[in-house]
């Protein structure tokens, strides 16, 4: 037969194919008259078409030997889907008093050994006891006599979230408000220590009434602890691969998988929800390049990616949520789903959201790197482990004491306590904070006359405390809970000093008690009041066992420098004077020594921001003498920060004082030493942002010294270096502040940009301090835009604390003679 | 190997999401298979969803065609490993109409090629009528008379061995 000739045949089968058997006869009569091949071969055709009936028409793979099989109560009806796990299938309960639908997912067999299929049953009902709105119940379970394992689910007549967001064509309010219905379902499962592991929309149903439905919860982990491993999961060819383009970069790293790491990939779901596109969309070639891009590419804003009139109403609030949800590193995204979703309520809101929070986080690190190692350590140490989140650490403690478990409040210690309280999610944490309050309440009232109950009730407080309100973890909104808890600890502490004033232990423990109310109060007068009542019970005498004096006096001081300058430049004078005892007493000391140098370093600093650059600079350079005693010949990391930060800040009094040639001197030092660190440990932030500072400073003092040349050249250097780490995704905010200040305030036109200082000076205002505003005013004031200049002014003044005697602090006098020049010049430039 | 694999299974979702989001092709075991034949053959690009699938129903062919050979020799005492993925379900009245069609389906590709291509996909890729007609970007009548006319001559072919 020719090519030709079947295109004849079929022409002619087809049309009679379409006929009834006695039509067909006289079809074919009359259309082959004079061709009986043609004839004979179209009737044999039609003879054969009714024999194969449906042979052919079921694939050839998809005789499936399931079918009709039972699992548990539920007779499977026909196959729905494959997966690299295995089958699921539509079933129906077999006893057929209900007609109740289901899928069963059956597990391939080989995929699951006896450890796993142990741990699969534990497991199972855990999440058999997931019970949520929106989330597909698991209904059963088990193994068949055959050792397949096997789920039974809910039966989910609905599509996946994307498709149905387009095909519904969903305003991106309406995608919004069914993503935070799904957030609620995720957050459900965090709070009982289930994290998903595999989100992504093949996941997430949405039934028609538009009622999301999340599947496979957990199942992931269940099935396939490699799967937390990544590249395990490729390697074996039976199974199917996790899906890179929803992991998180911990995931594929195989790093541990925490919360952190839902929270993740809802973001990416988000994201291609708004703009229909995957944050990697210009990397996925292939999956190598894929995961390439999640782990080391910053995503992109999807306003960039979106059309232009989706963009628009991206960009800002909505760019930054869904950015705060895909950073790399797990402890800088939302620390909650549940965060994540009340900022999404907030932007829906028109309220300004909460993803921004950059600045507090660098002040603490540099808080307690730089100060007394003593002043946070069990504060670190909590900091360490909650961050971590649900740790497969935590997971191995999880798996022992579930949280069901910790109901049973009364069977615990209190130690015990502390760390399932220390390792759960924040949610669980505050709802065993919440029992663990009721439990001690009950203890407390039963302590009378037993002072050591009473120090553990205490204690128990402190520790529920730390939890609640602990100001180095997240604990929004939970400060009133916790002071509430240290004042029943305090209640208690004060009932034991009443008892025996002179017992130390009392006396250390209202200490504490009032330490860690100033703590969680963490700013104001009122933490200070709290410290300053801690201070009181102090040894006067610091050694090197009991730092707590200058511990305290540190923390005062600190929190008066955000305001009050010549307050803590008195409270670091005090703090000069306790180390000096102390070194009086432990002369060899070197912690002493430091703390010395400490003290007289950021008492200087204090000095020359109330307004004494003389006494500031004679202070830094005694500080400066102590670290380059103490550094020794082969000077620690720290030892060197200490050395480079003092000398810039002896620079930049020198400058304020116009000893122009010394400050660029000291400044030199500094900013070479700062390099070196830099360059030996280019991942740690605290030295990319102190050759920033100390770059801009070195302009700075060019230009005091009216070497315009030199200054030129500088300045092109530091827009080279800050550029490229202010203009990122979520950059650190010392790096924008700097490269704004750059673009506002510079004097070389090629350098300035005031469109661009405005914009950068917006975003990084947004938890607006004095320092920042201003600098927002001078980029208005660049723009020509006089107005807004002198509001913000006006308004970065109104932060800083009032005056009610002596000079004026340099901060404000700075500020206000800003403002006055731009009252004065209303076409300034 | 995994590259090649996950590009396979990438693209194969996307080219499927493309207009009718969220279907995954259903025999996603056939493809995990397909990207063993593929790991000799990485500068594939694809050129669009038509190509993708003809690449991807030829070699479901292959390893489907293999498969049924070994087991088909195991099964008359061979000594052959049959190591192809035990998900892949094919009963065993199948397993003889897989070397079959196979067979007389290469006769089918000589006279129709657009007809073998649909048979292709339908047959050993496991696509219904609606999916060979969006990859093939055709009507869904005119795969359904396509089909009907090859089933018509496959049953002919394989119960008469007539040669055409």
């Amino acid at each position: 037969m020719t090519p030709e000739r079947w295109q004849q045949v079929k022409r002619i089968f087809d049309a009679a194919a379409e006929l009834g058997p006695e039509q067909q006869e006289a079809y074919l009569a009359s259309t082959c008259e004079g061709d009986p091949d043609l004839r004979s071969e179209v009737a044999a055709l039609l003879a054969s078409l009714q024999e194969a009936g449906s042979r052919f028409d079921s694939p050839v793979v998809g005789t499936d030997p399931m079918i009709g099989r039972q699992f548990g109560a539920y007779k499977v009806l026909r196959r729905l889907g494959m997966g690299g796990m295995g089958a699921v299938y539509l079933a129906a309960r077999a006893d057929e008093q209900f007609r109740r639908l289901a899928a069963v997912k059956a597990i391939r067999a080989e995929l699951v050994d006896d450890h796993t299929r142990r741990r699969f049953e534990n497991e199972r009902h855990t999440l058999a006891a997931l019970d949520h709105p929106n989330i597909v119940k698991l209904l059963d379970g088990g193994t068949t006599p055959d050792g397949i394992p096997y789920l039974v689910m809910d039966y989910v007549e609905g599509q996946p979230i994307d498709s149905f967001a387009r095909e519904r064509s969903l305003s991106i309010n309406e995608i919004l408000e069914l993503f935070r219905t799904l957030c609620a379902a995720v957050q459900y499962a965090h709070q009982n220590l289930v994290v998903h592991r595999d989100l992504k929309p093949a996941n997430i149903l949405v039934t028609p009434q538009g009622v999301p439905k999340l599947l496979d919860f957990g199942i992931a982990k269940l099935l396939r602890p490699e799967y937390a491993l990544g590249q395990v999961g490729f390697t074996r060819t039976a199974a199917q691969p996790m899906t890179p383009e929803y992991a998180s970069p911990e995931q594929i790293l195989g790093h541990p998988i925490s919360t952190a790491s839902d929270i993740y990939s809802l973001g990416v779901v988000l994201f291609t929800l708004l703009t229909g596109k995957h944050p990697f969309e210009h990397h996925t070639k292939s999956s190598y390049e894929l995961e390439r891009a999640i782990c080391e590419r910053p995503a992109g804003p999807p306003s960039a990616m979106a059309s232009p009139e989706v963009a628009r109403k991206l960009r800002g609030d909505l760019d930054t949520i869904v950015l705060c949800t895909l950073r790399k590193e797990p402890q800088k995204r939302y620390p909650s789903v549940e965060r994540f979703s009340e900022d999404i309520q907030r932007y829906l809101d028109g309220k300004p959201v909460s993803a921004r929070g950059g600045s507090f986080q660098y002040r603490t690190q540099k808080f307690i790197t730089r100060h007394l190692p003593s002043v946070a350590l069990s504060t670190i140490a909590a900091v360490l482990l909650i961050s971590l989140g649900i740790t497969d650490h935590i997971d191995r403690v999880r798996a022992e004491k579930r949280f069901a478990d910790l109901r049973d409040l009364a069977n615990f210690t209190i130690n015990d306590l502390d760390q399932a309280m220390r390792t759960s999610l924040t949610s669980a944490r505050e709802s065993v904070a919440t029992k663990a309050v009721a439990y001690l309440d009950g203890l407390a009232n039963e302590s009378s006359g037993d002072r050591a109950l009473k120090l553990e009730v205490m204690n128990g407080y402190m520790k529920v405390a730390d939890i609640q309100g602990n100001l180095f973890v997240d604990n929004m909104g939970k400060q009133n809970a916790a002071k509430e808890t240290l004042a029943k600890a305090r209640a208690l502490a004060e009932d034991i000093a009443k008892r025996d004033p002179r017992n130390p232990e009392a006396r250390a423990a209202l200490l504490k008690c009032h330490e860690k109310l100033g703590d969680v109060i963490g700013s104001g007068p009122e933490a200070i009041g709290e410290f300053q009542k801690a201070l009181e019970l102090a040894p006067t005498e610091v050694t090197g066992d009991n730092v707590a004096r200058l511990r305290i006096l540190t923390k005062i001081a600190f929190l008066e420098e955000a305001t009050d300058p010549r307050a803590a430049l008195a409270t670091y004078r005090e703090c000069e004077s306790v180390a000096r005892s102390w070194l009086a007493r432990e002369p060899k000391n070197s912690a002493a020594k430091r703390a010395l140098a400490l003290a007289q370093e950021s008492g200087g600093w204090n000095a020359l921001l109330a307004g004494d650059p003389s006494g500031a600079e004679q202070s830094v350079r005694d500080a400066i003498a102590i670290y380059e005693e103490t550094a020794g010949a082969k000077p620690s990391m720290r030892a060197r920060r200490n050395l480079a930060i003092a000398y810039k800040r002896l620079a930049e009094i020198q400058n304020r004082v116009g000893k122009t040639k010394e400050a660029l001197e000291s400044c030199h030092r500094s900013l070479t030493s700062s390099e070196a660190l830099r360059a030996e440990d280019p991942k740690n932030n605290l030295y990319g942002i102190d050759v920033a500072q100390e770059r801009v400073l070195l302009v700075d003092i060019l230009l005091s010294a009216k070497n315009t040349a030199v200054a030129r050249t500088e300045t092109a250097a530091a827009v080279a270096y800050l550029k490229p780490l202010a203009l990122v995704e979520n950059p650190d905010r010392y790096y924008l502040i700097d490269y704004v200040t750059i673009l506002a305030t510079t004097p070389f036109p090629e350098f300035t940009s005031a469109e661009e200082a405005i914009r950068l000076a917006t975003s990084a205002a947004r938890n607006p301090d004095p320092e920042t505003l201003d600098l927002l005013a001078k980029a208005y004031a660049r723009a020509n835009r006089t107005d807004e200049a002198i509001a913000t002014e006006e308004k970065a003044i109104a932060l800083l604390p009032a005056v009610t005697s002596g000079p004026t602090p340099e901060n404000r006098r700075k500020l206000e003679t800003t403002l006055a020049a731009f009252r004065a010049e209303p076409t300034h430039h | 190997m995994a590259a090649v694999y996950g590009e396979l299974r990438r693209v194969a979702g996307r080219a499927m999401r493309n207009e009718r989001p969220g279907h995954t092709l259903q025999p996603t075991a056939l493809v995990n298979e397909a990207f063993v034949r593929l790991a000799g053959n990485t500068g594939i690009e694809w050129q669009d969803r038509a190509h993708f699938f003809g690449v991807a129903a030829r070699l479901m062919r292959q390893i489907l065609v293999d498969y049924a050979r070994k087991k088909h020799a195991a099964k008359r005492g061979g000594a052959a490993r049959v190591t192809l993925d035990d998900s892949l379900l094919i009963s065993d009245d199948h397993l003889g109409d897989v070397m079959a069609v196979d067979e007389v389906l290469a006769r089918l590709e000589t006279l129709d090629a657009r007809q073998g291509r649909i048979v292709e996909l339908r047959f050993f890729a496991g696509l219904s009528v609606e999916e060979v007609a969006e990859v093939m970007e055709i009507s869904t009548p005119t795969v359904k008379r396509e089909w009907q006319s090859a089933k018509a001559w496959l049953h002919r072919e394989l119960t008469t061995g007539k040669p055409s």
